[in-house]
């Protein structure tokens, strides 16, 4: 026998079959998730909390989509919440279906023997019930109760760490998980039940001035890989949903490598190498009045026409006025949402968390697949937030960009950003870090004149233009104007107009020189090409080409244009 | 008077009638009154509790009693046998059923008010079938 163990080590190996831990889905949305896959079959559970945090909930939710006719689900009440009131609250959420009472779900009261403090007599009516009913989940609600109540009647020597271990033994060999439900407070670690239980779900609840926050943390799951943290949670008609703090990154990006989108302004795309690379997030910062929406609006609008779906999330105003507003510029959002081109996201501010918005768009990013997604504006989604999810705002977004950007979806932030004299915050410190380029806009005073001027920072990964360039808004949108290249100082918001550079030759304007600038550092473009370049329009371009042309700074040859450099006269 | 709603009346004339009562004994139909109170009581307090039944049966009661004042000598259901036979050969079998009908279907409606029609009438059907079950398993046990 020893010869023949030591010389077959790996087929006695092999031989032996390791027990499979079936998980059972909570039927929580975001639970799952957080439990690293689900509840582990015939698990021995703790849900933990103080009252109102959700905790019966909870565990009635797992257990109406736990249940079957075969194996049905047995919600034991012992002290507590009076059963009369818990079923008549309990079946106002969605998940409770009424049709199933009876058949494949079923309710327990042993309050009579728990205020007997008849601890036996309670063991012995759930085991009875077991055999009766062959539950496959079981609810024991309230446990921390029955331990008071039995501690009160019977002093403190009685061993109910017996009774735990027997409890769950029981449930445990009659194929059972179980749910045990109390308001525990975390000085009550020592308790037996917590080293007993295979898992403890801790339920939490906090009114943060005039909001609610509800947040639960799995501090323990036997073999499930679970998501540690805080993960916010929510109570509404659907019942308990579960808002995950970390949220997977998909594998399988939606846009094609090295795709651009164009930004749906003219001039733009060639600022930035050709337009943003798909999947990437951007961040446009700029103090109120320099158009960001207008930006993020022709960002939309530029999606909707090529045919791509998107998603426009807004925290500040209404969906209502951004229509309008859209409107104004000729983009006409209403019939995109129609045709299902646009989702636009408009969440109810002040009682936000992060986590709960990040689901949201997400999921109708998921849901219509979407390419481009606006967020305007982060600022006014922070001020949406509960106070206490404020603090975890930094980390939030970066959540949700990368999220997104996982998704392949690309993504426009907008921030507003203050101006000072010393010179230009270029982004709100809590988001610059995060995206990939960089966006920035800033009011500029040149001869008596307020202008509105952008650059591009910052483009990871890709060449793009640095110097800053005029815009205006216009009732067609945002226009791009020329460059400023001929000044220093922008930043400090009052730029020094400097000498002519050699490729300005004095006597052209600055439209002119701008046009002759493209065309030496392209080599050749057609009318479009330049359209596209410096944001003039084809009216503006022919009067330009042609005093260029007489001028003999440029030359064409059929639709494409050369530029010819020359001494500067100055 | 009062009186309970019609669903829950159906509800309490049907535990009534399935239990095909002779009215010609005052002993079978106090056993009906018996049986059928107590597998509510057994069963409605598996679901809400001893307490939640008991006092859903006393306000039940005490808008019976109004109109069937002999329903306050019934109120021991099920460990007083022979006075509730008592009461039958002296009141009558209907007007035991009315006020016992009368009775439950007030508790019914009670229930009814607390967890919805729909649930309270699921609580009193699966109150009989566990009991009917059980007389079943009794009686195939017995045969064995």
């Amino acid at each position: 026998m020893k010869v023949m163990r030591a010389k077959k080590p790996v087929a006695r190996k092999t031989a032996l079959t390791k027990v499979p831990i079936h998980t059972l889905s909570t039927g929580v949305p975001g639970f799952d998730e957080v439990l690293g896959g689900g509840l582990p079959e015939l698990s021995f559970n703790l849900i933990a909390g103080g009252p109102g945090s959700g905790k019966t909930t909870l565990a009635m939710q797992i257990l109406f989509a736990n249940a079957s006719v075969d194996r049905p689900g047995l919600f034991i009440t012992l002290l507590g919440e009076p059963s009369l009131k818990m079923l008549r609250y309990q079946q106002q959420f969605d998940f409770f279906d009424l049709s199933r009472v009876g058949s494949d779900v079923h309710f327990l009261n042993l309050s009579e023997q728990v205020l007997a403090g008849d601890l036996e007599g309670v063991f012995t009516h759930i085991i009875a019930e077991l055999d009766r009913i062959n539950p496959g989940i079981v609810v024991i609600d309230s446990f921390r109760a029955l331990l008071r109540t039995i501690h009160d009647e019977n002093g403190p020597g009685l061993d109910i760490e017996h009774f735990v271990q027997r409890l769950a033994l029981h449930l445990t060999t009659a194929e059972v998980t179980s749910f045990l439900v109390g308001e525990y407070v975390e000085q009550e670690l020592r308790n037996p039940i917590f080293t007993v239980a295979d898992g403890i779900v801790w339920l939490f609840q906090a009114v943060d001035r005039n909001s609610i926050v509800r947040k639960l943390q799995v501090m323990k799951m036997r073999g499930m890989p679970i998501m540690p943290g805080l993960h916010t949670v929510r109570l509404s008609k659907i019942g308990v949903q579960v808002f995950p703090r970390t949220i997977e990154r998909t594998t399988r990006p939606l846009g094609k490598p090295g795709t651009r989108l164009s930004t749906g302004i003219a001039g733009l795309d060639a600022m930035m190498g050709g337009g943003i690379p798909a999947g990437s997030s951007m961040v446009l910062a700029g103090p109120t009045g320099t158009g960001k929406t207008t930006f993020a609006t022709m960002f939309i609008s530029e999606g909707i026409r090529k045919g791509e779906t998107c998603v426009l999330a807004v925290f500040e105003e209404h969906p209502e006025e951004y229509l309008k507003r859209a409107n104004t510029f000729g983009v006409d959002f209403t019939t995109a949402i129609k045709e299902g081109k646009l989702r636009i996201i408009y969440l109810r501010p002040l009682d936000l968390s992060v986590d709960e918005t990040l689901e949201e768009i997400r999921e109708t990013a998921r849901e219509i697949k979407a390419s481009r997604v606006v967020l305007d504006s982060t600022s006014g989604l922070e001020m949406a937030l509960a106070p206490t999810f404020r603090e975890d705002f930094r980390e939030s977004l970066y959540r949700l960009v990368s999220t997104l950007t996982g998704l392949g979806v690309t993504i426009l932030l907008t921030v507003e950003v203050v101006e000072r004299q010393d010179g230009l915050q270029f982004t709100n410190d809590r988001v610059s870090f995060l995206t990939d380029i960089i966006l920035v806009q800033r009011f500029v005073e040149i001869e008596g004149d307020l202008r509105k001027v952008l650059a591009v920072i910052k483009m990871r990964g890709s060449v793009h233009g640095t110097e800053f360039r005029s815009y205006e808004i216009t009732p067609n949108g945002v226009l791009l104007r020329g460059y400023l290249r001929n000044y220093s100082g922008i930043l400090s918001g009052e730029p020094v107009r400097q000498l002519p550079r050699q490729l300005s030759p004095s006597g052209l304007t600055e439209q002119e020189g701008m046009v002759l600038e493209v065309l030496l550092r392209s080599g050749a473009a057609s009318v479009e090409g330049i359209e596209q370049s410096t944001g003039l329009t084809t009216v503006e371009l022919e009067g330009i080409l042609e005093r260029l042309t007489s001028l003999e700074y440029v030359t064409h040859k059929g639709v494409r244009f050369e530029g010819v450099a020359r001494p500067s006269n100055s | 008077m009062i009186r309970p709603t019609s669903a829950a009346t159906v509800v309490a004339q049907q535990l009534w009638d399935r239990e095909q009562v002779d009215h010609a004994s005052p002993e079978a139909v106090a056993a009906v009154v018996e049986r059928v109170s107590g597998y509510l009581r057994i069963g409605i307090s598996r679901w809400i509790g001893a307490d939640g039944y008991r006092i859903l049966m006393e306000r039940a009661l005490a808008e019976a009693e109004v109109n069937h004042p002999f329903l306050a000598s019934l109120h021991s259901l099920g460990t007083h046998s022979n006075g509730t036979a008592d009461v039958v050969r002296r009141k009558g079998a209907a007007e035991v059923e009315q006020g016992f009908v009368t009775l439950v279907g007030l508790m019914v409606d009670r229930l009814g008010r607390v967890v919805g029609d729909e649930m309270a009438g699921r609580l009193v059907e699966q109150s009989w079938s566990d009991m009917s079950r059980r007389r079943r398993d009794i009686k195939s046990e017995g045969i064995e």
